[in-house]
């Protein structure tokens, strides 16, 4: 009896060897393998929030998240008519036009204003898929670790278009090591190993806007002088041309028990709008001393004076401002005659 | 590349072998300002010319000829005229010199104005007009304007254009608007409806006017109203001798057309304005433009095709092709909608349908809605599905508002007009607009509701209204939305 060996020819053998080592290298290629988990396509920040919900809870309180719905911001935008506000109250990603580079607006997704899209999703064809502070090639969101996300040319990309960025750069903290993430993206609980804060506080934080001057309030001989300080503010006080001001108000004071009268206006500190032609520039540069000299008949009495400080510009009744009423105490002195 | 997709790619490679895939049409992108630029040179820059002393001698014949242009009803004002004419613009630092001089009387100040305007070079105009853009008193400036107008220096209409924009003073603004038109540009007559309806006097009410009427006889057209309607929607361009294009204008638009890769957004946005109140010949730079390497242009330039509007219809297959540079293609999207390009239909319902990019879906179907073609009923009805991203839900959902308004898409803006993180205002403006179309059309069942709607905005004209009630008009109008207007709908 012939052996199958035998009966089988040496090109049948061949064939069966063939298809063995084929069927051993489609296992190897398709066999499961501990895959990281699938990388995702972000479309909102909304995403985020499954890991990263600390930082999604900071940053859904930030202003950064109410950019594109604030009612301010809508009102001086005229409802972004004017759109040259979109580029950066609803950006597309910054690595997307590239660091130091101007960000170009969106149009979707805008009532997410400044989102996590907008600092950390990486342009198409870059190693990872968002920037980050670690390397985690598992990961879904595949973090490439990105030192510019802390360098203040990278907020500058929307700042600096209110000079915020410049105003710093002019100012002695370059040189002391002090940049934008030290003040306004602190680390939580003061520890590294936690990362950085996402609420991201700055000009709506009240304290931190007090921190940044003084105000204080001498006679000199029938006159009064008011000084105000920017002795912590690592920009101008207050930055973000044009929306924000400060104002020095003065009045008599009041006797216990009687109403005060109205607040006298003395000093503002603003940068105009483009078509305010009647205005001068008078905010107030990191570490300089500005003082307003009050010369009243009223003010040899008793009297109070105040820092208050405005989100907007506008008065209700600029012929009749209410500080009180619409813009915020930073500082009241009181001088005795 | 891992072993598998290697072997994936040879697979595919072999099974897909001979098929050629389709490949959407490449947009050229190029170089395109700076050459343009440097073809037209760097032009002849009005002198600078120091401010030296003028000799004593010489400045009091100078004021004494300026004196007796400040003298009212002087008979030599023809020659006098003629005199400084003859001396060209040597007289220029004097003249720039009296005209500042706060010391000297309104009469000699106007004077020199004057003088400035009756020379017409591009030194003395360049001094009227950086005047005009720096001088913080109103009756300098409207001086200013008003003997610009006449003068030749055509490259001097962007600056005019854009100081229209700023000028508070109404007076000026008459002049201003005047002169554009002297150059073949009637931007201004819309700012002389402003002035006839906003001024603070009858005087200059009835100088608006008085001026959108002659205007309108000058361009044969009935009225100001109609003449200001004309030039929007491009008719008027149309019907008028095209202006001459110095080749002065054009390096100065064309420095314009640069500078919308400006860091400053508005120093860009200043830009945009110039470019979209110019006359019809600047689209075709602007479509140019388009093809220019540097992303921020082109981006631009479809911009102010976009705010162009109906008067750039010219580009409507230029910004088709530009559907294909996916950089481009949102704003590309936005601008053919305004244009009222219908021919678009088609491939901003295919990128509504199957792009990727959200970006340029949520454009294409707001561009749709705005070409309010009836086929685009189904695609935006896809495209605000259910299952699809709310913003782009939102934007098909406006867009059928004015196409198709159905009680679901009507539920959906309201219920968008107080969910979180939502464009609401946008929802809030749509619902607005179809109230008030609907009210057109059938007023006896929509006028009380679109009454009751505009009560609900409590806020003062002029002030802001805070979150507080910010929200709780939304709230309120969403509420007036689904109580009684969904039952209206048929």
């Amino acid at each position: 009896m012939e052996s199958a060996v035998s009966r089988i020819s040496l090109r049948q053998f061949s064939g069966f060897v063939l298809l063995g080592l084929g069927a051993a290298v489609t296992f190897f290629v398709f066999r499961p393998v501990e895959a990281p988990a699938e990388s995702r396509v972000f479309t909102s920040s909304d995403q985020c929030a499954a890991c990263h919900a600390t930082v999604f809870a900071e940053w859904q309180q930030s202003w950064h998240s109410r950019a594109w719905e604030d009612p301010d911001v809508q009102a001086l935008s005229n409802d972004f008519a004017n759109t040259d506000c979109i580029d950066c109250h609803a950006p597309r990603p910054v690595f997307e036009t590239g660091v130091g580079q101007r960000v170009l607006p969106r149009s979707s997704r805008r009532a997410e204003g400044v989102d996590c899209i907008s600092c950390h999703l990486l342009a198409e064809g870059a190693r990872g898929t968002v920037a980050g502070t670690l390397e985690d090639s598992a990961a879904a969101c595949r973090p490439v670790a990105m030192r510019e996300l802390a360098q203040p040319e990278f907020c500058g990309v929307c700042h600096d278009q209110h000079k915020t960025v410049q105003q710093w750069r002019e100012s002695s903290y370059p040189a002391a090591g002090v940049s934008c993430v030290d003040c306004h993206m602190p680390f939580r609980n003061g520890d590294p190993n936690q990362g950085r804060n996402h609420t991201m506080h700055g000009g709506h934080d009240i304290e931190l806007v007090r921190s940044a001057v003084s105000f204080t309030a001498r006679r000199d001989g029938s006159k009064l002088v008011a000084a105000v300080e920017n002795v912590a503010a690592g920009h101008h006080f207050p930055t973000d041309e044009r929306s924000r001001a400060a104002d020095i108000f003065w009045r008599p004071l009041a006797a216990a028990g009687e109403t005060p009268g109205p607040w006298r206006w003395a000093y503002r500190f603003r940068s105009p709008y483009r078509h305010e032609v009647d205005l001068v520039d008078t905010l107030l540069p990191a570490h300089e001393k500005r003082e307003v000299v009050i010369e009243d008949e009223a003010a040899r009495g008793a009297i109070e004076l105040s820092l208050f400080y405005k989100i907007t510009p506008y008065w209700k009744d600029p012929a009749h401002p209410d500080p009180d009423a619409e813009a915020r105490l930073l500082y009241r002195v009181t001088l005795e005659p | 590349m891992s072993l598998r997709s290697a072997i994936l790619a040879a697979v595919l490679a072999v099974g897909c072998g001979g098929n050629e895939t389709a490949k959407p049409a490449v947009f050229e992108l190029r170089d395109v300002v700076a050459p343009k630029l440097a073809e037209l040179g760097p032009g002849e820059v009005p002198a600078a010319k120091p401010a030296e002393p003028i000799p004593a001698e010489q400045k009091e014949e100078l004021l004494s000829m300026v004196g007796a242009l400040a003298t009212p009803r002087n008979t030599m004002r023809d020659v006098v005229l003629e005199d400084f004419r003859s001396r060209k613009d040597a007289t220029l630092p004097f003249l720039a010199q009296v005209l500042n001089d706060t010391q000297q009387t309104p009469e000699f100040r106007s004077a020199a104005i004057e003088v400035l305007g009756a020379l017409d070079s591009p030194a003395s105009v360049e001094t009227l007009v950086a005047t005009l853009t720096t001088s913080r008193e109103p009756w300098i400036r409207s001086q200013c304007a008003w003997r610009l107008i006449g003068t030749k220096q055509t490259q001097f209409l962007p600056r005019i254009l854009l100081r229209l924009r700023y000028e508070t003073d109404e007076e000026t603004a008459v002049w201003l608007a005047d002169c554009a038109a002297g150059l073949g540009n009637y931007a201004g007559v819309d700012g002389l409806r402003v002035v006839r309806d906003r001024a603070r006097t009858p005087e200059l009410v009835a100088l608006a006017q008085e001026h959108m009427a002659s205007l309108a006889a000058a361009a044969g057209v009935s009225d100001g109203d109609t003449l200001n309607a004309l030039w929007l929607n491009g008719e008027l361009e149309a019907k008028l001798p095209p202006p001459a294009v110095s080749k002065d204008l054009e390096r100065q638009i064309w420095k314009c057309i640069q500078a919308l890769g400006e860091w400053d957004l508005r120093v860009v946005d200043d830009r945009r304005f110039i470019l979209t109140d110019m006359n019809a010949w600047i689209v075709d730079p602007l479509m140019q433009t388009l093809h220019e390497k540097n992303v921020y242009l082109r981006i631009h330039a479809a911009q102010c095709l976009q705010r162009l509007g109906l008067r750039a219809r010219k580009a409507g297959p230029e910004l088709l092709a530009a559907l294909n540079e996916p950089r481009l293609a949102p704003a590309a999207a936005s601008a053919l909608g305004a244009l009222g390009w219908t021919a678009a239909a088609e491939p901003l319902e295919s990128a509504l349908l199957n792009s990727r990019d959200l970006d340029y879906r949520t454009a294409a179907a707001r561009a749709l809605g705005t070409l309010a073609q009836e086929r685009s009923v189904k695609p935006l009805r896809s495209a605000f599905a259910p299952a699809q991203a709310a913003d782009l839900r939102q934007a098909a959902a406006e867009s059928l508002l004015a196409l198709d308004p159905s009680r679901d898409v009507v539920e959906f803006l309201a219920e968008r007009m107080t969910a979180p993180r939502t464009e609401a205002i946008s929802a809030e403006n749509a619902l607005g607009r179809w109230l008030a179309s609907s009210k057109k059309a059938e007023p006896a069942r929509f006028d009380p509701i679109l009454r009751e709607w505009l009560a609900l905005d409590t806020t003062a004209a002029g002030e802001i209204a805070t979150r507080e009630q910010l929200e709780a008009r939304l709230a309120a109008r969403a509420k007036l939305v689904t109580s009684r207007a969904l039952a209206e709908i048929r």
